[in-house]
């Protein structure tokens, strides 16, 4: 254990006991930060009780337990859960629909907010820019309930905007129902997801083009080169490790993440294609009362994106160590 | 660096201007389209065809709002959180940041070590909800606030700040006699207004937008229901069943499409008041977070 060296230091040096002294010292450190101690143990307490409690819960995935019962009381079953739950047809569905929504969001995400930050780092009006920036960060702040109702009003069959202009236009000849096509709902989610960020994920890329080396442009405009030609032999390669970087480190919510948009957007008739892994756990662990079986799920999740992490991690580290 | 524009460097111009505009229209107008369907007559909005002005201007889906009590209750009930969250929040988690902080603190590494661990592990929603209910939380308003308040990330961001106050700061004060509570909360409180702004925001935003915990726990005591809620129900019912409205208490037809886009309005109006003043906090946030790792 390292300890702060000047006291270390001080205390040590007429003494020949050094466990003695260490114990002795301790005691004397606690008593002299004991409003420091009291200032954090209630907080270290209540994350103890709502953060680490619940894994206790963890047992309920390798026990048969029912409502009512003592955790204590309920038979183990050992990975009997887990088992079924790869064998599980919705639990393979869900995968599925996690990775591909993720995926698609991810990609979509991304390239809209490189968009939108390369090219506002290319105007000369600043002005236009920040009001372009305010009106774009905007629905980051709205709530997903926010954003679900507006698609869902717009899109809606009935009196919906996009369909009552498809019907004005004569591109359609009644209304669609856009949530009610199941095969759709991928792409309407990545649309919604993307709307609601791509203006907030571009601050960043922004960061990173400001960081560009000013002398670069002044090279390239020596040599002749066009705004496009810039975009594309500056401002992409330097902003590359900013980007690599943010997608390897969403790679932990690849296989898991989301919850709420999907839970939101999603209906009855979608559901094939819009239930998650966290829906599903919700559905079979609480709605059915299936508690064993929906803590399982949730293990899954939090194991999968755990070792995403960790593996992600581990790779950044050695590859983009200079960007931590 | 100013010279002469090509034919070429205009037209370049001209259509990331245009590309700009289509882009910011298009995050703006769904706002405003629920705006005007909000300040339209209901029935006279049922026909369609607004778009940028409301036809038959009325404030009556704002006075049905305000007139319906679920609606009222809902709303103190979403400021009562926000407000108590966001006060508790900032100050328990910065005092927790502001121990840490504190090179010489004995436990600094092991329970910087435990926060650390919160970030990644978490029991999942079935343990955290047999624990809510063994605490005797549900159907109770406390279960906006006490399961919440305190976060690693923004203890985190919080001891970043605080970290990089001078150090004579707190020893001076120790020699004018003042224990470390008084210090945090007369001395570092006060002088660390960006962090504990941009802190304070997140909360904020975070507590107005959440309505899972009100559907989780709180979903058989509708005294207890947030606006998000209510708006969340209105989305998953209304959908299937629209001529479906309880307490129509007079000649008024008003339909479930302007009602939610009214209450769209309203649940959106406070953050659009807040967030253009407050924006470079956020932003100052963000590139706060991203040096966390």
């Amino acid at each position: 254990m390292k300890t702060n060296t000047m006291t270390d230091m001080e205390t040590m040096r007429p003494s020949t006991n050094i466990t003695a002294v260490r114990g002795s010292r301790f005691w004397k450190r606690v008593r002299k930060q004991h409003i420091l101690l009291w200032m954090s143990v209630p907080i270290m307490l209540h994350l103890a009780l709502f953060q680490f409690v619940p894994l206790w819960g963890w047992l309920m995935a390798f026990k048969d337990y029912n409502i009512g019962q003592s955790l204590w009381e309920a038979k183990w079953v050992g990975l009997e859960h887990f088992r079924t739950l790869l064998g599980h047809d919705d639990f393979i569905k869900a995968l599925r629909n996690n990775f591909a929504m993720n995926t698609m969001q991810l990609l979509v995400g991304t390239l809209s907010s490189i968009g939108l930050a390369v090219v506002l780092s290319e105007l000369r009006s600043k002005t236009f820019v920040r009001i372009v920036q305010t009106m774009t960060y905007l629905p980051h702040f709205v709530s997903m309930v926010v954003v679900a109702n507006i698609f869902v009003m717009l899109l809606s069959p009935d009196n919906g905007l996009v369909n009552e202009l498809l019907i004005k236009w004569g591109w359609a000849e009644e209304g669609i129902f856009f949530f009610g096509k199941a095969t759709w709902f991928w792409v309407l989610h990545t649309i919604i997801l993307s709307w609601k960020g791509f203006g907030w994920g571009a601050i960043i890329y922004l960061a990173a083009i400001a960081g560009i080396d000013p002398s670069l442009y002044d090279a390239a405009q020596v040599d002749g080169a066009s705004r496009w030609q810039r975009v594309k032999y500056i401002i992409i390669p330097c902003i590359m490790p900013t980007v690599i970087l943010l997608l390897i480190l969403s790679i932990g919510n690849l296989m898991t993440g989301g919850f709420e948009s999907q839970f939101l957007l999603g209906n009855v008739i979608n559901a094939e294609y819009s239930e998650v892994i966290s829906i599903l756990a919700l559905r079979l662990g609480l709605n059915e009362g299936d508690f064993s079986f929906g803590t399982a799920v949730g293990i899954f999740n939090s194991v999968v994106s755990l070792t995403l992490v960790l593996i992600v991690n581990a790779i950044a580290r050695r590859y983009q160590a200079n960007l931590f | 660096m100013l010279q002469h524009r090509t034919a070429g460097e205009r037209i370049f111009d001209a259509l990331l201007y245009a590309l700009l505009t289509v882009a910011a229209i298009s995050t703006v107008y769904p706002f405003l389209y629920l705006l005007v369907l909000s300040l339209n007559e209901t029935t006279d909005a049922l026909k369609g065809g607004l778009y940028l002005l409301p036809r038959k201007f009325t404030l009556e889906n704002y006075l049905y709002v305000f007139q319906n009590d679920k609606l009222v209750r809902a709303t103190i009930n979403s400021v009562l959180r926000t407000v108590i969250q966001t006060v508790l929040s900032v100050f328990c988690c910065g005092m927790l940041a502001y121990v840490l902080s504190r090179r010489d603190f004995i436990f600094r590494k092991l329970f910087s070590f435990i926060l650390v661990i919160t970030i990644y592990v978490s029991g999942g929603l079935i343990p955290t909800y047999l624990l809510i209910k063994s605490l005797g939380l549900m159907n109770t308003f406390a279960v906006y606030i006490v399961p919440g308040i305190v976060s690693a990330f923004y203890i985190f961001v919080m001891r970043t700040f605080f970290e990089q106050l001078p150090e004579g700061l707190v020893e001076s004060a120790y020699i004018d006699g003042a224990n470390d509570f008084r210090i945090y909360t007369l001395i570092i409180l006060r002088i660390s207004l960006p962090v504990v702004a941009t802190v304070a925001l997140y909360v904020a935003v975070n507590e107005w937008n959440s309505w899972f915990d009100n559907y989780l726990y709180n979903s058989r005591n509708e005294k207890l229901a947030v606006l998000q809620y209510e708006l969340q129900k209105m989305i998953q019912t209304v959908e299937t069943n629209s001529s479906d409205s309880g307490d129509n208490n007079g000649p008024r037809i008003i339909s479930p499409m302007t009602i939610k886009a009214t209450l769209t309005i309203l649940v959106t109006l406070p953050i659009l008041f807040v967030y253009p003043f407050l924006q470079k906090y956020f932003v100052k946030g963000l590139t706060l977070g991203a040096m966390k790792d």
